[in-house]
């Protein structure tokens, strides 16, 4: 097993910032700590602070993982694991909208990073959240309960018992509006929903195998590696698993989707010259997906990422302007994150004070939960 | 619990105590394993919690059936299929001895087992005798998932949760950082020569050191050469340079030519070349009479 990546990457970890970071000509010079400039335009993940995604890299090495085999069974076992494929948004949820479930979503994944949680951590969570919602209404109120929870198991699953997220720190990111009891209660509730199915395959469970099975390497582009590929992958991953509208896809469809929005901004079809559009019947076919969901994933997430982009050049006007803190890296304290979102983005005012408001209600017991 | 009635108790497992049991229904006899749960702790055990999610995945005849988990108050109980004894006690019943044919039977099939695990992205991370099981038709079987996980994506290592020292590979005693399928594959390899040697362990060491010492003496000390990146591994540090040793016919006396080949195949230091589980089923220790 060869380590050295593993410590090259670690050096660059303080690069990962909070956001999907797009570094182009036109990018305003940025006062944002640890942006490294680059000539290409790079998408560089939000990988928490920890660089989590710094062991990434390794994967590859295990022969055996690269198995068909290997792919095929994760390919029928993520069958078991389906986020619903429409929506539960007006039918089994009466109260809550696609905008709670961002925002929700935003607190798990910052969370996450702000603990410095293995990659896949917030990813499953937002998966066990998804298929919950889909079975059992819940109230407004115990949205952030379920969450929690969520976290909470997925967590223990994947970290060493050393490192899992203790219940504490879980109240304490709730702003204490939750109690251990709740989070206990909650938990088996959760697994009797979820059927103890809780190993769930995610989109980055499919990144390697896919990048390992693509004809990409080619002579007019040697500068991209894999490596990069799957980082600016994971970067879009991250993206998609706020949204709702992403649970339509299976978890190797968002995955090949990832893998060509990142080759897209890697500009590989202008080195290759290739078009991106004639990887994707190969990667459908690697992903067992239809071609059109790969190209209107693959889509939606550059549009995300466009958005995000836009967002991220506004804050940092404002930041120019003074007020705001220059500083698009995490906050010291997350300890209210919602809150903390709306300093950041005007625009979610709304959302934000019903969710304030959210948290302030909740003395949420587990009795009020509408399981 | 009503479908089940509570008989003897068997023993304590790493998360709960472990009774036989019976299907009211079928009279099937099952073994149930009872984990409390105090909201002192941390809620349901993470072991447990990977156990159950890991073992509902992986249905195979090599592997621990998990029938049903029930759940009530304070308690959890995990339904087993219930097999007489582990490895470590049928050594213990030995009294030395022990037919070529059945080493041959178990190790395959605790190869098939391991097999089915990895190509469904599970890595065991805990294989010893106590783990594995050994039914009335000897059908064995590996168990306690406890620490096992999915690989799809490499896991940060730390010491503290990996195999039992003596079954424990070079690489990990070093200190690497992420996890493959070549952990289990050395430990089949330490057990081969275990169930060669009718239960005598093949390298039973106090610690690490001594661990490592065991192995290098038996192997030849590895080197940057021999291993690549060797030195770099986080916990390295020198040893005296062992060479190999050229009569594997002394450590596993009994083992055919062909056994002592694939034993030596497993218990490679450097991870990369070491046989993966699914190789080491089309050695031809198996497979030629």
């Amino acid at each position: 097993m060869d380590l050295s990546c593993n410590e090259t990457m670690i050096n660059d970890e303080n690069e990962y910032n909070l956001y999907v970071e797009y570094q182009s000509d036109e990018k305003p010079a940025t006062s944002a700590g640890g942006i490294q400039q680059q000539q290409q335009p790079t998408v560089q993940a939000s990988l928490g602070s920890n660089g989590i995604g710094k062991l990434y890299s390794n994967a590859c090495t295990d022969p055996t993982f690269l198995r068909d085999r290997c792919l095929k069974n994760l390919l029928t076992s993520q069958k078991r694991y389906k986020t619903p494929s429409c929506s539960y948004f007006g039918t089994i949820q009466k109260t809550l909208t696609p905008q709670m479930r961002k925002i929700v979503a935003e607190w798990v994944i910052e969370l996450c990073e702000e603990r410095e949680c293995q990659e896949e951590v917030p990813i499953l969570a937002i998966n066990y959240m998804d298929r919950v919602l889909n079975k059992l209404p819940i109230s407004k109120n115990n949205l952030q309960l379920l969450a929690a929870t969520c976290t909470f198991l997925a967590s223990k699953l994947r970290e060493p018992s050393t490192h899992a997220l203790q219940p504490e720190v879980l109240i304490y990111y709730t702003d204490n509006s939750i109690t251990k009891r709740d989070l206990m209660d909650t938990e088996l509730l959760v697994l009797g929903c979820l059927k103890w199915d809780v190993s769930c395959v995610t989109p980055l469970d499919f990144i390697d195998l896919i990048i390992s099975r693509l004809p990409i390497i080619n002579k007019n582009c040697n500068d991209i590696d894999p490596e990069k590929i799957r980082k600016h992958a994971q970067a879009f991953i991250s993206l998609a698993v706020r949204e709702h509208d992403f649970s339509i896809y299976s978890a190797s469809n968002i995955a090949a989707s990832s893998i060509a929005a990142s080759l897209s901004g890697l500009n590989w079809h202008a080195k290759s010259r290739i078009s991106i559009y004639d990887l994707v019947d190969k990667l459908a076919e690697l992903s067992e997906s239809d071609s059109k969901f790969i190209i209107s994933c693959m889509n939606k997430m550059e549009q995300l990422f466009q958005e995000q982009r836009r967002n991220l050049l506004n804050m940092m006007m404002l930041a120019k302007q003074g007020g705001l803190s220059a500083s698009i890296n995490k906050v010291e304290s997350m300890k209210q994150p919602l809150k903390e979102q709306n300093k950041q983005q005007p625009k979610r005012n709304q959302e934000t004070t019903k969710n304030k408001k959210k948290k302030q209600k909740s003395s949420s017991h587990v009795e009020d939960v509408d399981f | 619990m009503q479908k089940y009635e509570k008989l003897e108790k068997i023993g304590e497992g790493t998360y709960g105590t472990v009774f036989k049991g019976r299907n009211r229904e079928t009279m099937e006899i099952v073994a149930l394993k009872r984990v409390r749960l105090d909201e002192d702790d941390e809620g349901v055990p993470s072991s447990a919690l990977r156990e159950i999610c890991l073992l509902k995945e992986l249905k195979h005849k090599n592997i621990v059936r998990l029938y049903d988990v029930l759940h009530s108050d304070k308690k959890l109980t995990l339904v087993f299929e219930h097999c007489d004894q582990d490895l470590k006690k049928y050594f213990d019943s030995l009294n030395g001895e022990i037919s070529l044919e059945i080493v041959k039977s178990f190790m395959y099939q605790l190869l098939r087992g391991l097999a089915f695990c990895h190509s469904h992205n599970v890595l065991h991370r805990d294989l010893k005798p106590q783990n594995l099981l050994i039914n009335k038709n000897n059908e064995l079987k590996l168990a306690d998932f406890g620490l096992a996980r999915a690989f799809g994506i490499p896991v940060k290592c730390y010491s503290a949760e990996v195999v039992t020292l003596w079954y424990r590979p070079p690489d990990v005693l070093f200190g690497a950082k992420l996890y493959t399928t070549s952990i289990d594959c050395w430990s089949a390899g330490c057990i081969f020569a275990e169930l060669a040697n009718a239960g005598r362990p093949l390298f039973p060491g106090s610690d690490v050191d001594d661990q490592l010492k065991r192995i290098f003496k038996l192997l030849g000390t590895p080197t940057e050469d021999s291993w690549p990146g060797l030195t770099q591994l986080s916990d390295y540090k020198p040893f005296p340079l062992y060479p190999s040793t050229n009569n594997w016919n002394q450590v596993v006396p009994r083992l055919n030519s062909k056994g002592r080949d694939l034993l030596h195949k497993l218990l490679v230091c450097r991870p990369t070349l070491r046989l993966s589980a699914e190789q080491a089923m089309a050695h031809p220790y198996f497979t030629d009479n």
